[in-house]
């Protein structure tokens, strides 16, 4: 599958959802519009509890709207689709199938020839330094290496979209920053589209494109801000004035929504 | 395909990665051993502990018999009666693993029914866990009245009984599979058999476990209670004829058989289990030896 760039994988309309519980009902997001153009990195970023993982799992059709329009790849959501991978907040790996076996996954699940994609398999986990550890089990790696293996299974049928649901927010900030680079190389040679949920400002302002910024629940749109800094962008980046103008501008808008408040 | 990142960067997870796997499973290999071994010497020596003073109080007093047997006795009747006991073991042995066999090959996909089907869940689970309550043995002297002086009332009891353990602990499992798990299946358009074989069952297995490990405990116990209510061979008969004659050594030799065989299918299903589920928690904190 070839895209042009300027054409929207992901188009999202006055999207709303309710969560209707027995005892109440949450008003999770409310009327959230943008695109992802194909090849760009856009984060969701976002106080907790505002909607984010809501709005992630309505796009991979794991979720149903309430209200608006979401289409992925020019055809309305539904149900879950091809095409996409996904990176859960928690790892989700599988504690009895060993490293390899956890990627493949995706391969056997989607029916797909598992002696084509194994190598594919290998690739990605040798690449992200897990060479060594194809029959070892979750347990027995570092959490960095497990939500490695994870973004491995989201990859290894080469699926155009990534959606990424807060990868990195169980990592310390030593790994964070590993990963951070590892995810912009991944990015820069696959040139997949990628939807990155996150609550880290540096985190979204260092990975992406575009940045959306949510309010807290019900989760609106309060700034779409297009990130210009050159790539590959190395960790000193942060240090530039560009960057920080960049968070100044995210933070400012936290603090008008009190999201942030100094006292 | 263009999935592969450049290798830059990559020398600190290296170094962090290059740690010595070999080394960290040959430690835990020793520890599980040692492991073992304590967890079998000390019971023991309790046990032995227990046993001498017994003997001790016994001969001091000169406590007869059919009061309480001197352990020397005990084990002196269980080598001279041997042949008699293990007669009657032979029934009872059969009784509990048939029925326990029975009772799982039941229990278990009626478990399964119930976790994959709504309309099984709410028709038949209440049912069955209110079915639950209801003390088996007192069902003993219908089952005789019904089935007669056969081995069956002895089946029948021994699957009633290790039955509600294993569907009940089955059900749990697999309805315990968290979400996140069943929208990764979803997500990658895995089929119901797929999410099944790879996901739910693995998942349930734990569980569905501790359900047979009760389980087997309960077949002991209903075999016994069926031959209590009506028999003419068996250790649960072996119990109450020796009790009747007041000959306590062959009473608390039955037990120790009855021990063995409860024992044995135990630690047989234990077993199974560390080889099934090798990545659960609890067979790897045993195998880290505490
Ligand atoms: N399945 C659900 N049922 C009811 N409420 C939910 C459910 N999932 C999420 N919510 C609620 O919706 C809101 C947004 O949740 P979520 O999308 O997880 O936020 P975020 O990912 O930004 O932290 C929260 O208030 C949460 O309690
Ligand atoms: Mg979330």
């Amino acid at each position: 599958m070839s895209h042009t760039n300027g054409q929207a994988i992901i188009s999202i309309s006055n999207l709303g959802k309710i969560y209707e519980t027995p005892t109440s009902s949450v008003h999770a997001i409310s009327d959230v519009s943008f695109d992802v153009e194909a090849g760009e990195f856009v984060s969701v970023l976002g106080p907790s509890g505002c909607g984010k993982s809501t709005l992630m799992m309505i796009a991979a059709g794991l979720r149903t709207k309430t209200s608006g329009a979401i289409q992925v790849n020019g055809r309305d959501v539904d149900g879950p689709m091809d095409d996409i991978g996904i990176v859960f907040q928690r790892d989700v790996l599988l504690d009895w199938a060993n490293v390899i076996d956890n990627v493949m996954f995706s391969i056997e699940a989607r029916k797909l020839p598992t002696k084509e994609y194994l190598p594919n398999a290998k690739r990605l986990l040798d690449s992200v330094g897990l060479a060594d550890f194809y029959e070892a089990r979750p347990y027995e790696l570092s959490g960095g290496m497990r939500q490695r293996v994870s973004i491995c299974r989201a990859l290894v049928h080469d699926p155009q979209l990534l959606l990424m649901d807060e990868p990195f927010g169980a990592l310390d900030a030593l790994t964070r920053e590993q990963m951070m680079l590892d995810l912009q190389s991944v990015w820069l040679q696959s040139k997949k589209t990628v939807l990155f949920i996150t609550h880290s400002i540096q985190e979204a302002v260092f990975l992406s494109d575009r940045v959306i910024v949510m309010s807290p629940r019900p989760g609106t749109i309060d700034l779409d801000l297009r990130i210009d800094l050159p790539r590959p962008r190395s960790l000193h980046i942060m240090e530039t004035p560009n960057f920080n103008a960049y968070m100044r501008e995210i933070r400012e808008t936290f603090e008008a929504r009190g999201v942030i408040t100094h006292v | 395909m263009s999935n592969e990142m450049n290798t830059t960067n990559k020398s600190e997870i290296l170094k962090f990665n290059s740690l010595p796997k070999d080394e960290i499973r040959q430690i835990s290999l020793g520890h599980r051993i040692w492991g073992k071994t304590q967890g079998f010497i000390y019971p023991f020596l309790t046990l032995f502990m227990l046993l001498v003073v017994t003997e001790t109080i016994v001969r001091v007093f000169h406590i007869r018999n059919f009061i309480l047997p001197a352990p020397t006795k005990i084990f002196e009747t269980l080598f001279q009666s041997w042949p008699y006991l293990w007669t009657n073991a032979k029934p009872t042995l059969f009784v509990v693993i048939v029925g326990f066999t029975m009772s799982l090959c039941t229990a278990v996909p009626i478990g399964i029914l119930i976790a994959s089907s709504k309309v099984m869940e709410k028709f038949v689970y209440p049912l069955l866990v209110t079915a639950q309550t209801i003390p088996k043995i007192a069902l003993a002297p219908m089952l005789i009245i019904w089935f007669g002086f056969s081995m069956t009332p002895k089946l029948v009891i021994t699957v009633l009984i290790s039955f509600f353990p294993m569907v009940i602990n089955t059900v749990a499992g697999l309805k315990g599979v968290p979400q996140e798990m069943l929208d990764l299946a979803r997500s990658s358009r895995a089929s119901k058999l797929t999410t099944f074989r790879k996901i739910r069952w693995p998942f349930a297995l734990p569980s569905v476990f501790a359900g047979l490990k009760i389980a087997i405990t309960m077949a002991v116990i209903g075999a016994i209670v069926g031959e209590y209510i009506g028999a003419d061979k068996g250790l649960g008969f072996v119990l109450i004829a020796a009790a009747g004659r007041l000959e306590m050594d062959l009473v608390f030799a039955a037990v120790v058989i009855l021990v063995a065989i409860g024992m044995s299918s135990f630690y047989t299903l234990t077993f199974i289990e560390r080889i099934s589920i090798p990545w659960h928690e609890s067979i790897r904190k045993e195998n880290r030896g505490h």
